[in-house]
Formats: C-alpha cells, sequence, structure tokens
C-alpha cells in the first residue's frame, strides 16, 4: 500500500473549513459546524493511523509528492509530503489530541455567537498544522508555521469585542514576528548555502559535513530564534501567557498541545543541522533550562487557574527544549507526546470550571469544589499527578528522560553547566509539583467557597446560574480518554517512542551512547539516581503544597507575609512586560511617529513631485496639439525632416 | 482566404436594403455571418497544427498565409464582431435606419484591409491594403455626417492620411529602385548582401512613416485625438485598436524579414531609431494626456502612449530571436483589445446617461452607478498595468522580451517603467472624480443611473474576466501566441538555408489556393 492517501491529511480539515465557513452565513446552520470540524479532523486522525501502519521505525522516510508549488530558477518548493517516523508521531498528537479537544470544544462553544467561526478557525489550524509536520522542505514548513500563527491570532481574538483579547491577539503576532524573521532568515541562507530547502537533500548535504563553518553555522541559531519565539522560550515567552483570553479548548489545543510544540518539532527535525555546530545545542539547552525555572517560579505565585497553567506550560517546554539540548530528543519529543496528553486535560477541566463557575478562575474565589464537580476534579487530580512527575504517571517516564540524559550528559562530557541545567532542572520538577497541587487543593478542596463570574452563558441546560455543575458526559467522555492517556502513556509509550524517534532525522543525527554511562551519582548509575531524587522532588513539591493550602492554609499567609517582596515580584511576573514595554515598545512608538513626520514631509513631496513634473512638461507639449491642420502637417513634416536628418546622418552625409 | 467572406458579406449587406427597406437586423446579421464565416475559415484553411511548414504565400509571394496573420485575423474578426456588437448595444439607436447597411459595410471594409495588412507580403499588396483599410476608416471617422466634430475629424483623418500615402507610395519607391524587387524577403536580402544605401534609408523612413501615421506615432500622431473625439464610441473603439493592431503586425512582419536576412550591423540603427521613436511616442502620448479631461481624448493619447510601448517591443526585433517579442505583442494586443474596449463601452454607456464626455462630470458616480464606476476603475487600472490585471502581464511580458536586448533593452524597459508610472495619474483620474469628487449640488441630479441592458453588462463581463483570466492565468495564452508566433521566423530561415546556393529569385510558393 502507497502513501498516496496520506496526501488528504491536511486537506480533510481545509475543506472543513470551507463549509464550517459557509455554516457562519445562516444561524440554523451553525450548530452543524462541529460535527464537520470533529468529523475531518477524526478522518486525518484515522489517516494517520494508516500512515503509521506504513511509515514504521526502521523503514526509509517516504515522499509523498503532491503538486509543484514553486519553481523560479533554480529555485524549487514543492508542495510534497514527507514522512518519516517524527511525522507520524506529531501526526497522532496533532490529530488524536485534536479530534478529543474538538469533541470537548463542540460542547464547551455552545450557545456562542461565533461557534461555526470558531471551528472554521480550528479546522483551518490542524490544515496548517498538519501541513507543518507534513512538509518535506522548509518553505512549505514555514507556511503551515505562518498558518498556525495566524489561526492563534484570530482564536486569541475570539471574544474580539473584549479589548484585552485583541491586545493579546495582537501581541502574540507581533512577538511571534521576531521569531519569523530570524526563521525566514534561516532559510534564505540554508538556501543559499545549500542550494536546497528540501529536507532529503539538506540532510543529504549534511550528513558530509564534519563541522559547520561561516554561516552555516549561522542557520541553527536563526532557526532556534523562530522556534523560541513560537515555543514561549525565554526572551520571547511573554505572549503566551496572555493568550489564554482566547476559549478554552484554544488554550488547550493550539497553546498547550500543538502549536506551541512546533519549536521543538523544528529543532528535532532539524537535528543534523544543529549537531554539526558546537554551540547551537548548549545554548538551546541553557534557554530551555532557564525557562523551565523562570516560567515554573511565576507559576508559584499566580491565582488566575489558566494562567497557572500557561506559564506551567512555557516551564515544560523548557524542559523539552532543554532536552533538545542535551542531544536527548527521544526525551524531548516523548515528552512533547505526554505533555500534550496532561496539559490538554488540564485546560479542559480548568474550562470545565471555568464554565461552571460562569467564567470565574481566580484561585482565591473558589474552594471545595469536589462536592460540586466530582468527575471533573478527578479528572483534574490525573492530569495533575501527571504533570508533578509522580512515578508511573506520563509525565514522569518523560520529564525523567529528560532529566536523566541531561545529568549524564553534564557528568559524562564534564561539562559543569550541563549539571547545573539538570539540577535546576530537578528543583523546577519540585517548584512544578507545588504549584499543580497548590492550584488543585484550593480549587477542589479546603472550605466551601464559589464567587460566580459575570459570564452569563446559555447553554439551554436549564440548570440554575448561579451554582457550579458538573459538566454533560458528551464533555466529561474526552476527558477521560485524555485522562487514560496522561495515566498510562508514559508507561506503554516509552519503549515504541524510543525506537520511532530513534529512527528519524531527529535521531540518526546523535550518536546517543545511551549504553555508555560511565559516570555515576551517589554511587548510583545516572539514570537510576535522577530517577530518585525526581520522585523525591515531585513528593516534596506535593507534600509542601498539601501542608500550605490544605492542612495549614495560616502558614501560607505567614509566608507570603515574610517574603512579601519576593512574592509581589512572583505575582507581577518578574515585571517583565513592564520592561518589554519600556525598552522596546515605547521606543519604536517614537521611531514610528518620526517615521509618520518623515512620511508625510518627504515621501509625500516626493509622490506629489512625482505627479507634478510631468504635468508640467505635458503643458509644455501640449499646445502642438492645436486643432489646426497646417500646424498638423507642419509638424508632421519637419518631424519627418528630423528624421531624415538622422538617418542621413548616420551614413554620414 | 477568408477575406473573401468579407467581401461577400459586404456585398450583401449592401444588397439587403432593396430586399427590405429600412430593416437593421438583417443587414446586422448579415455582417455578424460574414464575420463569423470569415472566422470560422481561418481556422479551417490551416486547421493543422502551427508548425514550420505551414508558412504559405499566394498571389506570387504577395500575401502570407502564416499562423501569425492566421491568429492576428481570428483576433481581428473576433474584435470586428464585438464592435458590432457594442454598437448594437449603444450606437445603432442613433444611427438613421438607412445608413445602418453603410455603417456595416465600412466596418467590413476596413476589416477587410486590415486583415490583408496582416499577410502583406511585398510593397504592393502593403500599400493596397493600408489604403484599403484607410478609406473605409476615414468614412467611418466621418459617418455622423451632422456633427462638426465629426466632419472636422474625419476631413482631418483623409488629409494627413494623404500627406503619410504620399510619403509611404514616395519611400516604397525609392526602396523598389534600390533594391529591385518588391518582395520583402528580397529586399531585406538585398539589404544585407549590398547594405542599406542611403537611397534605400530615406526609402525605408518614408515607407515607416506610413505606417506610423496608422501607428499614430509621434510625429505623425496628430490626427488621433481629433479624430477619436468627433467619431461614434464604437467607430473609436475599432480604429484605437484594430487599426493600430493591424499596422502593428504590419511592421512586425517587415522588420521579421529584416531581421532575418540582414547581417546585424546593418540593421542595429535601424533598430534603434524605432526604439527612440517608441520611446517619444510613449512619453508624449502619456505627458498630453495628463491634462485631458475628454474621456475620449484621453484614450486616444492612452492608445498613443500604447502604440507606443508596443513600437518600443517591435524595435527589439532587429536585435534578438523575435519569436519571444513577437509572442509578447500578440499578447499585448489580445489583451489590449479588450480594455478598450471595456473602456470605450463604460465610456460609451456613460455618455448616453449622462450627456457628456467630460470626465469632470463622473463625480459622484460611485453611488449613482457602483457597477460602472468600478468596472471602469479596473479597466483603467489594467491599462495602467496593475498586477493581477492582463495589462499587467503584457507589459511584462513585453518588458522581459526587451531585456533580452541588452543595453537598448534595459533603456527601454526603463522608459516602459517611468511611463507607466506617469500614466497612473490619468488613469485614475476618472475613478478619481468617481469615488472622489462630490457633485456640485444643484445643477447635478444624484438619482442612480439605468442599468446598463444585460447584454451590455455580460459584453463587459466578458472583457473583465478575460483581463483577470491573462493577469492571472496568462500560460496558456502566452503559451499560445508563442506557438504562432513561431512561425513568422521559421520558413524564414529554411529560405536562408536554401539560399545558400546562389539564387537571387525569391522562392515562389505556387501552391493553389482559393
Amino acid at each position: 500500500m502507497t502513501l498516496q492517501f496520506a496526501r488528504f491529511i491536511p486537506w480533510l480539515p481545509i475543506v472543513a473549513a470551507i463549509f464550517c465557513a459557509l455554516c457562519c452565513t445562516k444561524k440554523s446552520w451553525r450548530h452543524y459546524a462541529s460535527w464537520i470540524c470533529l468529523a475531518s479532523v477524526v478522518g486525518s486522525f484515522i489517516l494517520s493511523l494508516m500512515a503509521g501502519s506504513i511509515i514504521t521505525p526502521g523503514k526509509e522516510a517516504q515522499t509523498v509528492t503532491f503538486f509543484e508549488w514553486i519553481h523560479a530558477g533554480r529555485f524549487q518548493a514543492n508542495f510534497h509530503y514527507y514522512f518519516d517516523t517524527l511525522t507520524i508521531v506529531m501526526l497522532y498528537v496533532i490529530t488524536g489530541i485534536g479530534s478529543l479537544v474538538i469533541w470537548y470544544a463542540g460542547g464547551y462553544m455552545k450557545g456562542d455567537r461565533g461557534y461555526a467561526r470558531f471551528f472554521m478557525a480550528v479546522s483551518l489550524f490542524i490544515f496548517s498544522m498538519t501541513t507543518l509536520v507534513m512538509a518535506d522542505n522548509l518553505l512549505l514548513l514555514f507556511l503551515g508555521w505562518e498558518g498556525v500563527g495566524l489561526c492563534s491570532y484570530l482564536l486569541i481574538g475570539y471574544y474580539y469585542d473584549k479589548p484585552s483579547a485583541v491586545a493579546a491577539g495582537k501581541k502574540a503576532f507581533i512577538v511571534n514576528r521576531i521569531g519569523d524573521l530570524c526563521f525566514i532568515l534561516g532559510i534564505f541562507l540554508t538556501y543559499r548555502e545549500f542550494g536546497t530547502i528540501a529536507y532529503e537533500p539538506l540532510f543529504e548535504a549534511l550528513a558530509d559535513m564534519e563541522h559547520a563553518t561561516g554561516s552555516v553555522a549561522a542557520i541553527p541559531f536563526l532557526f532556534m530564534l523562530g522556534a523560541f519565539g513560537k515555543s514561549a522560550q525565554l526572551p520571547l515567552y511573554v505572549w503566551l501567557p496572555d493568550a489564554m483570553e482566547g476559549p478554552t479548548p484554544v488554550s488547550a489545543l493550539i497553546h498547550a498541545a500543538t502549536m506551541v510544540t512546533a519549536g521543538v518539532y523544528l529543532i528535532a527535525r532539524m537535528m543534523p543541522m544543529f549537531v554539526l555546530s558546537p554551540y547551537a545545542l548548549p545554548v538551546v539547552a541553557t534557554v530551555g533550562g532557564l525557562t523551565a525555572l523562570f516560567a515554573a517560579t511565576i507559576a508559584l505565585c499566580q491565582y488566575d487557574i489558566k494562567r497557572i497553567f500557561a506559564y506551567s506550560t512555557v516551564s515544560q517546554l523548557g524542559y523539552m527544549f532543554l532536552g533538545l539540548g542535551a542531544a536527548s530528543s527521544v526525551g524531548a519529543v516523548f515528552h512533547l507526546f505526554t505533555h500534550a496528553f496532561f496539559k490538554a486535560l488540564l485546560f479542559l477541566t480548568a474550562g470545565s470550571v471555568m464554565h461552571a463557575m460562569a467564567g470565574q478562575l481566580d484561585l482565591r474565589k473558589m474552594g471545595g469544589l469536589r462536592h460540586k464537580m466530582p468527575v471533573t476534579c478527578w479528572l483534574m487530580f490525573a492530569g495533575c499527578l501527571a504533570l508533578a512527575g509522580v512515578p508511573l504517571f506520563s509525565g514522569f517516564y518523560s520529564k525523567d528522560l529528560i532529566l536523566g540524559d541531561a545529568m549524564a550528559a553534564g557528568l559524562n562530557g564534564h561539562n559543569p553547566w550541563m549539571t547545573v541545567l539538570a539540577w535546576m532542572g530537578l528543583f523546577t520538577a519540585f517548584l512544578t509539583a507545588f504549584y499543580t497541587f497548590r492550584l488543585w487543593f484550593r480549587v477542589f478542596w479546603g472550605p466551601d467557597q464559589c464567587v460566580m463570574g459575570d459570564d452569563h452563558h446559555d447553554d439551554g441546560g436549564g440548570h440554575h446560574p448561579h451554582e457550579p455543575h458538573e459538566m454533560p458526559w458528551s464533555m466529561n467522555l474526552p476527558l477521560v480518554f485524555l485522562a487514560v492517556g496522561a495515566v498510562i502513556g508514559g508507561m506503554v509509550c516509552h519503549e515504541w517512542m524510543t525506537t520511532m524517534v530513534l529512527s528519524s532525522s531527529a535521531g540518526e543525527a546523535l550518536s546517543h551512547g545511551g549504553t555508555a554511562h560511565h559516570a555515576s551519582l551517589f554511587g548510583m548509575d545516572v539514570h537510576s539516581a535522577v530517577m530518585v531524587l525526581s520522585i523525591a522532588a515531585a513528593l516534596l513539591g506535593i507534600a509542601l503544597a498539601a501542608w500550605f493550602h490544605l492542612i495549614r492554609p495560616s502558614a501560607a499567609d505567614r509566608v507570603k507575609q515574610s517574603y512579601a517582596g519576593l512574592c509581589d515580584l512572583l505575582e507581577n511576573k518578574y515585571f517583565v512586560d513592564e520592561l518589554y514595554d519600556a525598552v522596546v515598545v515605547r521606543p519604536l512608538k517614537l521611531i514610528g511617529s518620526v517615521c509618520f513626520v518623515i512620511d508625510r514631509l518627504v515621501i509625500d513631496g516626493m509622490v506629489s513631485l512625482v505627479g507634478f513634473a510631468p504635468r508640467l512638461l505635458g503643458l509644455t507639449v501640449r499646445p502642438t496639439q492645436s486643432g489646426s491642420l497646417q500646424g498638423y502637417g507642419l509638424s508632421m513634416v519637419v518631424g519627418l525632416a528630423i528624421m531624415l536628418l538622422l538617418v542621413t546622418l548616420m551614413w554620414g552625409y | 482566404m477568408p477575406e473573401i467572406w468579407l467581401v461577400v458579406a459586404m456585398c450583401a449587406v449592401l444588397i439587403a436594403p432593396f430586399v427590405k427597406r429600412r430593416n437593421v437586423t438583417i443587414p446586422t446579421l448579415l455582417a455578424v455571418a460574414g464575420l463569423l464565416a470569415a472566422m470560422l475559415f481561418t481556422l479551417l484553411w490551416q486547421s493543422s497544427d502551427p508548425s514550420a511548414e505551414n508558412f504559405r504565400t499566394v498571389f506570387s509571394n504577395s500575401l502570407a498565409i502564416d499562423p501569425f496573420s492566421q491568429f492576428f485575423k481570428m483576433m481581428l474578426f473576433l474584435f470586428a464582431m464585438l464592435i458590432v456588437v457594442q454598437w448594437v448595444l449603444i450606437g445603432r439607436s442613433q444611427t438613421d435606419a438607412l445608413d445602418v447597411p453603410d455603417f456595416l459595410c465600412l466596418v467590413l471594409g476596413a476589416t477587410f484591409g486590415m486583415s490583408l495588412m496582416v499577410s502583406a507580403n511585398n510593397l504592393l499588396t502593403i500599400f493596397i491594403a493600408i489604403e484599403s483599410a484607410s478609406l473605409p476608416s476615414f468614412a467611418l471617422a466621418g459617418f455622423r455626417k451632422h456633427q462638426n466634430r465629426a466632419t472636422e475629424g474625419s476631413l482631418k483623418y483623409i488629409l494627413l492620411g494623404a500627406v503619410a500615402s504620399s510619403l509611404m507610395i514616395y519611400g516604397m519607391s525609392l526602396v523598389y529602385g534600390s533594391s529591385g524587387s518588391l518582395d520583402l524577403a528580397t529586399i531585406a536580402q538585398h539589404a544585407s548582401s549590398e547594405g542599406i544605401s542611403p537611397l534605400m534609408g530615406i526609402g525605408l523612413l518614408g515607407m515607416f512613416a506610413g505606417f506610423a501615421f496608422k501607428l499614430s506615432a509621434v510625429p505623425l500622431h496628430f490626427w488621433c485625438p481629433d479624430v477619436f473625439e468627433g467619431a461614434s464610441f464604437e467607430v473609436t473603439t475599432f480604429l484605437s485598436v484594430a487599426s493600430k493592431a493591424a499596422a502593428m503586425c504590419l511592421l512586425v512582419r517587415v522588420l521579421s524579414n529584416f531581421a532575418m536576412f540582414s547581417a546585424v550591423e546593418s540593421i542595429t540603427g535601424m533598430a534603434v531609431g524605432l526604439g527612440v521613436l517608441g520611446a517619444i511616442t510613449a512619453t508624449w502620448g502619456n505627458l498630453v494626456a495628463l491634462h485631458q479631461t475628454n474621456i475620449k481624448r484621453l484614450l486616444a493619447y492612452s492608445s498613443i502612449s500604447h502604440a507606443g510601448y508596443m513600437i518600443m517591443g517591435a524595435s527589439v526585433i532587429l536585435l534578438v530571436n523575435p519569436t519571444a517579442i513577437v509572442s509578447a505583442l500578440l499578447f499585448y494586443i489580445l489583451v489590449y483589445m479588450f480594455m478598450n474596449l471595456g473602456a470605450f463601452t463604460v465610456a460609451a454607456v456613460l455618455a448616453a446617461q449622462l450627456g457628456s464626455e467630460d470626465i469632470r462630470d463622473y463625480a459622484g458616480l460611485i453611488k449613482r452607478s457602483p457597477l460602472l464606476s468600478i468596472l471602469m476603475t479596473l479597466f483603467m487600472l489594467s491599462l495602467f498595468g496593475m498586477p493581477g490585471l492582463g495589462g499587467f502581464m503584457g507589459k511584462l511580458f513585453l518588458g522581459t522580451a526587451m531585456i533580452q536586448a541588452g543595453g537598448i533593452g534595459a533603456l527601454l524597459v526603463a522608459i516602459l517603467l517611468l511611463n507607466t508610472l506617469f500614466s497612473l495619474w490619468y488613469y485614475l483620474r476618472p475613478s478619481y472624480f468617481m469615488i472622489f469628487v462630490k457633485p456640485n449640488d444643484d445643477d447635478a441630479p444624484s438619482t442612480p443611473l439605468a442599468r446598463p441592458s444585460t447584454a451590455t453588462l455580460a459584453l463587459l463581463g466578458w472583457c473583465v474576466l478575460m483581463l483577470f483570466w491573462t493577469g492571472i492565468l496568462p500560460n496558456s495564452a502566452i503559451q499560445t501566441t508563442r506557438e504562432y508566433a513561431a512561425i513568422i521566423v521559421k520558413p524564414a530561415v529554411r529560405q536562408t538555408l536554401s539560399q545558400s546556393t546562389p539564387k537571387a529569385e525569391p522562392k515562389i510558393d505556387r501552391k493553389e489556393s482559393h
């Protein structure tokens, strides 16, 4: 069986997007949109599974031709799809998680004015994201990359009558411009250096290279900046927390599970290029490790549920980059996979809480919800355990793999900085467990307390609007699937993921000596030692959270009072937004004003001149058209006489 | 010979009133039938696919029947048919029923002459063809005989035309005298073997002056605005496209012969001269157009500048492989035909409803007739060369073909671009008045204009469609023109090869023909 059918994976959703757009036109058609979208994405998922049955570990990567896109001179970029095991893994995540989230969103968005618009954008997103991972060249990848950026913008600003949502959409879009500019510069440079931007010839050319020299060495750094923008890493992470203005399913699908991992995918895909440069991967690891710690500390003191998860996402993405930087692409992609499950689950359960509380997201205004929403409570518990890295839950396996590989890389390579990063990762694991359970305890345990939000949705359920309520099973069932994935995904998929990733371009480039661990930590094998440490960190974090937020809430207040300055700093996210505003935004606005004045005076003046000068010239020649026949005849003859003169002059007479 | 059908139709149209007096439908149908038959015949006569073997000549090598002329004739007959349609839709009601057959006969006659122009392969047929295209045109220009401007324009046209014709025939006689032949290929061979003597140079200049008159190239352009202003819209449209395009094709044939047979050195001067002529024409036309307020005069100067662009393109034929440039020119003519037809039709509809051809009277039209305003803007943008519309692609192909000629070509392209920039000013002026200028509140009625008839809208819609098609997906059109353009060159190469054996007499193809 050939892979020809696989070309429909992106095209089913885009057809669905067209139909959803049609559904926008008529109110009575609106509710079909979710079904159209869901059907197309499930269809894509089935096709992905079929493709996965063909592309198994150890098989050659395949290219599915679709059509020739751009041909200009030697430059060539085709709409062809590249399939290797990494593509398959990404497709499973996108279409699988995507189906579940869309299923959930069908209930969540009910009664909203823009119901069909929402699903149109989501379908378009699935198209872009699948194109991104299936692209066989960098330009097509960039097409998908920009496509997901656009959908993200559309969906963050989905509530376009809310100024904060509009601002958040703009922020996400503009911050991503910086990364995308670097990314496309990297593509240009790749073309200039290698003469091609298609993966296969590119990988062949890279395989022949020993070291990156000259501008080849710069390419990974440009790609890296693109990835940092899209995946919300330092210093470009600021857009992701604000992106939570979008509807919660969007936060789950785009801003936790799929789009933000595009940067991880990009670096994993381009691993053959990154390993050539001696500095590229350490920089990735450093940024990843610092981001993980930085975001986790901010998450400690936030009160908005979705923002906590947003910072948590930034932090977990930091882990993935740490993994990539430590040459553990298996760990990174594995964490991407498990994170997609548990973070989508966490966001959706947070969405359920928000839904039930009429838009209320403030931790301080809720408590004891486990009586009202038992199913949601335990679903979120499963997600929290996975995020905290409790043994046997999925997050544990992947995070542990990353930390173990990082520690091993540090100790084996006698690279103290990598060791420090690994220790930082362990500390972050402790913080993660703490803020995760702080949230869970405060929402579902403690004294009953609920201050409803003012977001009165009307889903026709007939429930009392001032009472939190459990979600219907049509919305909880997809969460159950996600929870199952979050719980057992790590255990079940560990081996499979290792073989999958190692047989892709991400794995082949790395001569990862998994067996050659000589170093030891505390007299144990590095991996075992890190495992013990991370279990300890997770349990310690949970215990501390239970102490502060369940058993002795007064202790938490006291700690908060004694470290008021620190808490203030964390609550205000280190004042990074304010810093950016002062350093970047204001100067740019000033430059903009100056440019505006120049445009008005100089450019407009020049344009007017361009219009004015010919008219003046026209005035001078116009009198020849006097209307008198004699004048015409004379002019004709004189003109010809001049030409005659010129002709004769040409012969030298 | 598809032209025979035009002659038959002319006779039939003239006889029709004797059968049924004052009937306007029958002659119209007859004329359309004649044009259709001619089209069909053009298509069938050379039904096999265009290839080098398809070049043949009739009447002692005096008329060439090749795919190049075939392609142009198809366009010409189609265009003449569209003109008849345009006239039926807009102008026929203003024509006296008794004059209808005369009008149609003149249109057919002019089409006949233009059709011969593109086939003409020796000096004599060139002269006959030009004259038989010109004489009906003179009459058409003055067809609205009760209008002073029409008679004035027509008289100017005739007198200036006579000057140009006499120059041309005098030049031809000099060319014949110096080369000893009427046949274009032989003249070109002579020019290459003996060099271009001063006498021949002057003769060629006179000859080109005749062509330039038809093309309305500076300084022989004076007739153009006055005639266009006086004539009815159909005639203006017809003259602005068909007559110029036919002259263009004639020029292309003459130049291709020189390009094939002559050494490059001897004709570079000719190329430069033509290029300069084209550049002056384009610039002059644009500069004067900037101050026009009458839509017909504006479009007249616009047509002068477009002729200038095409002459600039044609001059390069002498320097590089002509296929690219000839195909670009054919494409340009195709696009130009539709955009001019569209612009003039909208102007005609507006003139009929507003009673004015002054663009200042278009003020506030966007409110009164948004459709017509948008259509006018589209056609004007295409004439300017807005990407996405056919006019842009025409200029693009012309420019890319020109630039192959090296320094001269690059200079010509620069002039083309500069002119395009200037032309934006006047092409957008009607739209400026339509959209941004408020009408003087007291004297201008603000009632919506009557909706144009469905047939008119269909005609306009087709023009728009063609412009978008050629502007967005030009590949199939340019491929076709390339196939047809290749022919004008290949047989000439063949003849050059056979010419290596000393054989002064031109090869005469005595194939039997109709």
